[in-house]
């Protein structure tokens, strides 16, 4: 894992970064989740998200933000992907509704990641 | 060939003179030799060694060397054994007792120079590095350049051969690292080596800190010392860094004073512990905030004022340490910005090491941490009432902006906390659990494991980390931490590598000299199977060319087969485990991995990563 060059995939974590659940509308189309799964994987998603979409730390370290567990509601998602701001690789047309349907359906299966405060190392 | 005669210049005298004393004493003692008698030394034409013609006993040409070489401190020597050096290297080992330099055994000329850029950092003294001046410095070429961009100074000695040249001799060894050193010599007499040699020693230790070359002759190795010859070894002197004008120090302590909001933005502004402290009075004494780029222990990673780049968006005056490459286009209409730094007083041109041409509204030319210390009396001198009760506002604001960061690390941190592959935030939370309580210090890249060990470990120590490459280059870290475990070493400090998998596959042969030397660290892998930021470049040039982003793990996975890092390490002497996938496995697996480094024994753990 190395690197000579910056890349900073950045969407801007107020929209993308989810950490509670929140309400919202969910219009997403129904996914499968596998293959969901298998097309995060395909479209190197998991390059800056994680294999999960759980993240990394921050943009000056090239991670992308959490996706997993509660993305952003799916038209925002959909347009997102298709035309990216920051340095996120904008997929366009490459990426189909149904697979995006299905990556929706990935994201929104991971589930929940413990809460930091129950995490002894997290917490000196 | 004039037939050899036994030197004046007494071996026993010399070794009395070590045991008796410092290197101060050594050269007051050193026996004064003519440069004009040892000329003869090289004028032999075509003739074969002393040791060739079998007139071995007599001291030969790389005594003298040695005896030039020790007093300037010289813990070690790395080398890859070559013919065009076999001279010095006999001295070190049986004239010198390979003691001050002890030879550091290397699989690789990389390894070598990238071994001693690590040492540096750590230690804050140069290693000597010994290495073919053609085929081997062609190797070593990229790690010169990596010391070169990042400050540190390497003492290079090139072996070459001109009086016999065979098809791999030089005209000009150091010519093809020349863009990349700070000087460099190749003296063609016992007495020229022994000006050159205290010379480059002194330009390397001057700031800026750079690489020096020094090119000598297989022949002048070993020709005996002419009788009689007067040979004396110069006495370093060393430089003071050079200092910032005072009229300019006074004008920016006036500008930080003034400041709403200042930010220090640091780069390679501390060169030692000395420079660490004084960041930190002067960002306590303004209560302004610090940017860190982490390439040298510049700050702590804890410390309230030690705030995200974002706020350099917000700054009104930024006072750039070292950090040449802070772009104006990150700060907004208006601001101040200030940069004091040595980067402007060596320039070289083909191999760049500056970025864009930065618009500074005050540039001073010197080195920050020497002017340091005269900025902070200024500015303490310039203080009010009025304004120390506006600081310590701001203080807190930035201690709250400081806090609420650190809460979203550990959000940020927990997401994912028991996936396989394992989470790079777990690996250095489990770390830093085992460790907090020793005497520790990160041997890699400061970024390492995705930067989250700067996000959490306490780094308050100017050798809890070694900074970043200089080159950003591939290949830097597996070499550099163990010459930072090398100098670690004598003070019993446990040095962790979080090494990339890539990285080590360029020299792995470091593990084996690792081994060899007893260097004991813990090296913990980031190991993600890919060049994983090569799969987000490629991706992202696919996008722009409406390209298929599917193939991009073409060119760039390390997988099929996986390497198994565990038994690649076993079969070069360390203790390893693994690869480990599972997050539960890690704890135990670093507690077993460093009982046996508190033994001196090199560990590694394969641990399969998330590749953010």
């Amino acid at each position: 894992m190395v690197g000579a060059t910056l890349l900073i995939l950045a969407i801007p974590a107020a929209r993308v970064q989810a950490q509670q659940p929140a309400p919202t509308v969910d219009t997403a189309p129904a996914g499968n989740i596998e293959n969901g799964k298998q097309a995060f994987k395909k479209f190197g998603c998991y390059a800056c998200h994680g294999y999960s979409g759980h993240g990394g730390l921050s943009p000056s370290q090239r991670a992308g933000p959490r996706l997993a567990t509660n993305p952003i509601p799916f038209p925002a998602f959909v347009r997102y992907v298709r035309q990216p701001g920051g340095r996120m690789p904008p997929y366009g047309d490459q990426v189909t509704d149904a697979e995006l349907a299905d990556i929706y359906a990935f994201l929104k299966s991971v589930p929940p990641s413990p809460d930091p405060k129950s995490i002894p190392l997290l917490n000196d | 060939m004039e037939k050899p005669e036994k030197s004046s210049f007494d071996r026993r005298s010399f070794l009395k003179t070590v045991a008796a004393g410092s290197a101060a004493g050594l050269v007051a003692n050193a026996q004064a030799m003519s440069p004009q008698q040892t000329e003869q030394v090289g004028t032999g034409g075509e003739a074969a060694t002393a040791s060739e013609t079998g007139l071995s006993g007599e001291r030969p040409g790389s005594d003298f060397m040695l005896d030039v070489i020790k007093p300037l401190g010289f813990e070690y020597l790395t080398i890859l054994p070559h013919s065009d050096s076999r001279g010095l290297q006999e001295s070190i080992i049986n004239y010198g007792g390979n003691r001050n330099p002890e030879l550091i055994t290397c699989l690789h000329e990389e390894a070598c120079v990238a071994i001693a850029h690590g040492y540096f950092k750590i230690e804050g003294k140069p290693l000597a590095a010994l290495i073919y001046g053609s085929v081997g410095l062609q190797h070593a070429a990229m790690a010169v350049y990596s010391a070169f961009c990042d400050r540190v100074p390497v003492y290079l000695i090139l072996g070459n051969n001109v009086w016999d040249p065979n098809s791999r001799s030089v005209q000009d060894a150091a010519g093809m690292v020349r863009d990349f050193t700070k000087w460099d010599d190749a003296p063609v007499s016992l007495g020229q080596f022994a000006e050159s040699a205290v010379r480059a020693y002194a330009v390397a230790m001057t700031p800026p800190l750079m690489p020096v070359a020094l090119t000598v002759d297989k022949r002048l190795q070993e020709q005996p010392i002419a009788k009689g010859a007067k040979l004396r070894i110069p006495k370093l002197s060393s430089n003071t860094p050079p200092q910032g004008d005072s009229g300019a120090v006074s004008e920016v302590a006036r500008l930080l004073v003034n400041a709403e909001l200042p930010v220090l933005a640091v780069e390679r502004a501390a060169r030692t512990e000395a420079g660490l402290k004084y960041l930190v009075e002067l960002a306590e004494l303004l209560q302004a905030a610090v940017t860190d780029t982490i390439q040298r222990m510049n700050f702590p990673s804890r410390h309230p004022l030690n705030q995200d780049g974002s706020v350099m968006g917000r700054a009104d005056v930024i006072l750039a340490l070292e950090h040449p490459q802070l772009s104006r286009s990150s700060l907004k209409p208006g601001a101040k910005l200030i940069s004091i730094s040595s980067y402007d007083l060596f320039t070289r041109s083909n191999y760049w090491d500056f970025g864009r041409y930065q618009e500074a509204d005050l540039a001073i030319a010197a080195d920050a941490e020497a002017t340091l210390p005269s900025l902070i009396e200024e500015v303490k001198r310039l203080i009010t009432s009025d304004r120390r009760r506006a600081f310590e506002a701001r203080g807190a604001t930035l201690t709250e902006a400081r806090r609420r960061a650190t809460e979203q690390n550990r959000i940020r941190a927990s997401s994912g906390w028991d996936d396989s592959p394992i989470s790079t935030a777990r690996i250095s939370a489990e770390l830093w659990a085992q460790i907090k309580n020793r005497d520790w210090s990160l041997v890699s890249r400061s970024d390492s494991m995705n930067g989250w060990p700067q996000a959490f470990w306490k780094f308050e120590k100017y050798y809890h980390h070694i900074g970043q490459s200089g080159s950003v280059g591939i290949g830097y870290s597996a070499p550099a931490s163990v010459g930072a475990a090398l100098a670690n070493r004598k003070y019993g400090r446990l040095s962790i590598n979080l090494q990339n998998d890539g990285d080590l596959m360029f020299l792995p042969g470091v593990l084996w000299t690792a081994a060899h030397h007893r260097i004991p660290m813990l090296t913990v892998m980031h190991n993600n199977r890919a060049y994983n930021r090569e799969v987000m470049l490629v991706q992202r040039a696919a996008a722009q060319r409406h390209r298929d982003i599917s193939r991009c793990h073409i060119g760039t996975a390390i997988d099929d087969p996986n390497i198994d890092y565990a038994k690649l390490a076993q079969s070069m002497g360390w203790y390893a485990e693994g690869p480990i996938a599972d997050p539960k496995e890690l704890g135990p697996a670093i507690r077993r991995a460093l009982a046996v480094v508190d033994r001196g024994v090199p560990a590694l753990l394969d641990t399969i990563t998330q590749p953010t």
